[in-house]
């Protein structure tokens, strides 16, 4: 008996101590912690989406009703259709700006001066982002500084209205917000290219252009892709921009999942919502990653 | 050819190039060799135009390269990385410089094939450049550079990431490669062995000047500075006292090796001062085994250290009645021993086994 439980310690002190003994002990709590605070929820919005709401209680026998309101509802379709709207020009807004801002640091600033210039990146973040939403209000308001002073200058005689409570005050103000994210993987990219990479295309008689567009940017790449996934996934979801900066047409899929769970009373539709949303977002996000490995393997052969 | 013309380059207060004058022939194998921080490897950024010199000038086949962008210039180079370009395949790598030169696809891919033929890495063309072995990627980098037929090749630094072995194949490669294609190769180095094995013309370089400019021989055998001597090959140093000199001899005494005469090296002008240093190479001194060996001097000494290397012996050697020490190399022929330390052992040597620096 003795001898056994002794034999069985023996094993259990071995196995932690091999490779995958170590994976599973390290791995351990973050799972656990991961598995109640995201698998769990999401189960529960999952399961959720195939209820429904009788008056005050949830009816739980399984129904595809949800959904088929979801696909059928033309206003949950435009919402859709606008949030990728929005997320595809704020991805393209926001990466577009933030390479050359990654490219100046890594090719330009002395590397000394780097760290020093990715941490004034983050000071925007040293505020909360509802503070600098009111801000972009203040900017880009009917009397905001933008107006204000395109009038005084008279440059403009009534004050723009494009600007604020619509489709594009929620593109400038999630392009803002989402820069950093989209700096950070494109620097690190920039950096790990070896730079007798260039002087080789230089020395093989390539001028600047051409140079970046045959060696910087193919090496790049990867890290413009991670920055597309990184700002694309989250704003398709966001939902305190388009409430505060959207007005009634810049309303995203999130406001509308919001309404269904708190003032329609109607949580069965906003999970089926939620999920469907989330559905959609997996599937570009495929797609984007799938057709840059196919444009990758076309370019290299 | 390549023409430099007092060309000085400094990074800060630290001068990397101090008014170098230098002259390359056409279809010569030049190395420039020197410890890191000499400013070799400045000097061919210099050539190739990477860095540019704050004075003097470059002249490539009489044109003169100031203003000429390094795209723009007939050199190329391979770098000491190889600087392949990790997303393209060996083909692409190589044909990487003829895309600008509006050949068609047809014509570059057989041009491709034959400098790929000529590294022998032929049927290699669609492997990725990721898979390759460091001493593919070195071929790879030299069909690359070759196949845009430079005026002049600049390598820098080329077989020092390669094993031994590797590295001793690839010196005999690289000098039938330059036969072959009759193109200037200029190659930057710190292995005195690299050198010597694979130039016509051998300039060594200390703190951004050129010490010495010769053949391998004439390097070896003459050294123009003790700073030289020790960098090509081993040399051990002693003490001398001039005795007396006249227009084409000088007579020495040697500390604890004995008095010789020797021819006036042609370089030297000036009156020999009293006290000098001479240096002797290990290879020109023997430990006599067989008594009936006859030499013009012979000098007792003491055996105290040994390094072993399979075909030579290197022996460490105190010479009687002095503090001297020098270094003897010898051939392990069959049936020699190999002498313990602390052997009392006869060192044979003639005139001309001693070098005046």
């Amino acid at each position: 008996m003795g001898k056994e439980k002794l034999l069985k310690f023996v094993t259990t002190r071995q196995f932690i101590r091999t490779e995958q003994g170590r994976g599973l002990t390290l791995m351990g709590v973050p799972f656990i912690y991961a598995a109640l605070l995201l698998a769990a929820p999401l189960t529960a919005v999952f399961a959720l989406s195939f209820w429904s709401q009788d008056y005050l209680e949830i009816d739980r026998t399984f129904t595809l009703a949800n959904y088929h309101e979801v696909w059928s509802q033309p206003i949950y379709r435009v919402l859709m259709a606008r949030s990728l709207g929005v997320s595809t020009l704020v991805t393209l807004v926001t990466v577009t700006l933030a390479f050359p801002i990654a490219y100046f640091i890594s090719f330009h600033i002395h590397p000394s001066k780097k760290l020093l210039w990715i941490f004034l990146i983050t000071i925007p973040f040293w505020t909360s982002y509802l503070m600098r939403i009111f801000l972009w209000k203040v900017i880009l308001g009917y009397n905001g500084v933008i107006n204000g002073s395109l009038t005084r200058l008279g440059i403009i005689e009534e004050p723009l209205s494009f600007i604020l409570y619509n489709f594009n005050a929620v593109v400038i103000t999630l392009s803002h917000a989402w820069a950093p994210f989209a700096i950070l993987p494109i620097f690190v990219s920039l950096e790990k290219i070896d730079r007798s990479l260039l002087e080789a295309a230089t020395d093989l008689g390539d001028g600047p252009v051409r140079r970046f567009l045959c060696i910087t940017l193919p090496l790049a790449l990867p890290g413009i892709v991670a920055a597309c996934l990184i700002v694309f996934i989250p704003t398709v979801g966001d939902y305190v921009t388009p409430r505060l900066v959207g007005g009634p047409d810049g309303l995203m899929i999130a406001n509308i999942i919001e309404v269904q769970f708190k003032r329609a009373n109607n949580p069965p539709l906003g999970a089926a919502l939620a999920v469907s949303a989330m559905a959609i977002v997996a599937l570009a996000s495929l797609l984007f990653v799938r057709l840059n490995r196919k444009y990758l393997r076309s370019n290299s052969s | 050819m390549i023409e430099l013309n007092s060309v000085t380059k400094r990074f800060g207060r630290t001068v990397a190039l101090d008014s170098v004058t230098l002259t390359i022939q056409r279809g010569e194998f030049f190395s420039l060799l020197g410890p890191s921080g000499c400013g070799k490897s400045t000097l061919l950024r210099t050539i190739s135009g990477f860095e540019h010199p704050d004075e003097g000038d470059i002249y490539i086949d009489g044109q003169s390269m100031e203003g000429v962008e390094a795209n723009r210039r007939p050199t190329n180079l391979v770098f000491q990385n190889y600087a392949i370009f990790p997303h393209m395949t060996v083909g692409q790598n190589v044909g990487f410089g003829l895309r600008r030169k509006g050949l068609r696809k047809g014509e570059i891919k057989s041009q491709v094939n034959a400098a790929l033929e000529m590294v022998s890495l032929e049927g290699l063309e669609n492997r990725h450049a990721h898979t390759l072995s460091g001493g593919q990627r070195q071929r790879v980098a030299l069909a690359r550079a070759l196949i845009m037929r430079p005026k002049v090749l600049l390598l820098d630094e080329p077989l020092s990431a390669l094993d031994k072995k590797l590295r001793e194949q690839m010196q005999f490669e690289l000098r039938h490669l330059q036969r072959a294609v009759g193109i200037t190769f200029l190659l930057v180095t710190h292995d005195q062995e690299e050198a010597l094995t694979m130039s016509d013309r051998i300039a060594i370089m200390f703190n951004g000047r050129i010490a010495q400019l010769a053949s391998p021989e004439e390097i070896y055998a003459r050294p123009l500075s003790k700073q030289v001597a020790e960098f090509i090959g081993s040399m051990s140093f002693l003490r001398a006292e001039t005795l007396s000199q006249t227009i084409d001899a000088i007579t020495i005494r040697i500390e604890g090796l004995g008095t010789a005469t020797l021819p006036r090296p042609a370089q030297l002008s000036a009156a020999m001062k009293k006290n000098i240093t001479v240096g002797v190479r290990p290879e020109l001194l023997t430990i006599l085994f067989d008594p009936s060996e006859t030499f013009e001097f012979e000098t007792p000494g003491t055996i105290t250290g040994r390094v072993y290397y399979g075909d030579m012996t290197y022996y460490e050697v105190r010479l009687n009645n002095s503090s001297q020490v020098v270094t003897v190399s010898m051939r392990n022929t069959a049936g020699r021993s190999i002498l313990s330390e602390d052997s009392a052992v006869r060192i044979g040597w003639d005139s001309s086994s001693i070098t005046l620096i």
